[in-house]
């Protein structure tokens, strides 16, 4: 399932004309109740979801210069209902530039107030909230979300991300080395 | 293409079906919906701990007439939280379709709560899947934020006191007999 969403959000939000064959391959995690795909979007990606929201031309300038916007599809990996709750939790993720400097993803919250100081407009704003990953969100046997991860990178830097989270409160950590910001 | 479901006249969204417009949404999916049904491993709903009550809310349809979520007390209400441009809720949106030809013989509401107020695209999409169940607009998100959900699509289903009982975060093939029968038995 997360698969095939990770596949429709990328239809989606290419909107037009996207050639497969040159996306970037999708990371892929598995294990210790996480289920996650991600895989950055081009620059024309991000323009047309977010223009098609919206969104100014300048801010969507923004979005793109400043978001190093990925998709992703991430859930509970566990099948049965007694199954114990996948909680992720942006905050705990680490995203580490190849220049130095560590910071988490940026979250709903940071991006709202930056629409609130440029006035962008309800509905754009909205939409902007809802089609990021959350800030923190838990999971039960078989849910799942969808949404954009922003990192808060110039597009083409490249990254390692250290993911955690947590299976039944018990805490599972992954790296991911070598993400590069679409450009 | 099938008639809309409505008690009261011609509805907009009536007149927009029959016109049979070709949807903007239909534009960006292309033809590769079929490739991302979804799974048969995804059909568990989840009880709600404690099944607090549900907020009240009153929010405009797509003809503009407020519905008022309290008004359907004493029966079972499926309240999905979704937007067009969703992908999960694109591909649940067949599925609920048909599981609404089944609920409502059961006297089961449904409420389909759309996050943001793009009419015009909510009616091109409306038009695609020809959608008869009733869809309100939450234009702020405030509703949506009020039921405490953070991701689209997230669907609760109400008994009839107006508690959450069952919730699933993610989309879901409605129509599967076992969710059908989940939400069915609420009302016993």
């Amino acid at each position: 399932m997360i698969r095939r969403i990770l596949t429709a959000t990328l239809v989606l939000s290419c909107t037009f004309q996207v050639t497969l064959a040159q996306e970037p391959a999708a990371r892929k995690l598995e294990r210790d109740g996480l289920k996650l795909e991600t895989a950055p979007l081009a620059p024309d990606q991000v323009r047309a979801f977010f223009l098609a929201r919206g969104f100014s031309a300048a801010d969507t300038e923004h979005i793109v210069s400043a978001g190093c916007v990925f998709r992703s599809a991430i859930g509970s990996a566990h099948a049965k209902a007694d199954a114990p709750a996948v909680t992720v939790a942006l905050g705990e993720w680490n995203v580490t530039p190849a220049g130095g400097g560590v910071s988490a993803p940026r979250t709903r919250e940071q991006w709202e107030a930056e629409w609130t100081k440029r006035t962008v407009s309800e509905d754009a704003a909205t939409a902007f909230h809802w089609s990021l990953f959350p800030t923190e969100q838990t999971f039960s046997a078989t849910d799942y979300n969808w949404g954009f991860l922003t990192f808060g990178l110039a597009p083409g830097t490249r990254f390692t991300l250290d993911l955690a989270w947590r299976n039944g409160g018990q805490m599972h950590t992954a790296r991911m080395e070598g993400l590069e910001c679409g450009k | 293409m099938r008639k809309v479901d409505r008690t009261a006249g011609l509805s907009r969204r009536t007149m927009i079906a029959g016109g049979g417009a070709l949807s903007a949404a239909a534009m960006l999916d292309g033809g590769s919906r079929g490739a991302y049904a979804a799974s048969p491993g995804a059909m568990l709903l989840q009880q709600v701990p404690g099944m607090p009550a549900a907020p009240d809310f009153t929010l405009p349809d797509l003809d503009g007439k407020d519905v008022r979520f309290s008004d359907h007390k004493g029966k079972v209400v499926l309240v999905n939280f979704w937007a067009t441009w969703c992908p999960p809720c694109r591909e649940e949106i067949p599925s609920m379709e048909r599981a609404w030809a089944k609920l409502k013989e059961g006297r089961v509401a449904m409420l389909a709560v759309h996050v943001g107020g793009d009419s015009d695209k909510i009616w091109s999409f409306l038009t695609e899947f020809n959608v008869t169940f009733p869809v309100l607009i939450d234009k702020s998100s405030g509703v949506s934020k009020a039921w405490q959900t953070v991701g689209l699509p997230t669907t609760y289903v109400a008994d009839g006191q107006g508690r959450k009982a069952l919730r699933a975060i993610g989309g879901r093939e409605w129509d599967h007999p076992d969710l059908v029968a989940s939400i069915l038995a609420l009302k016993s």
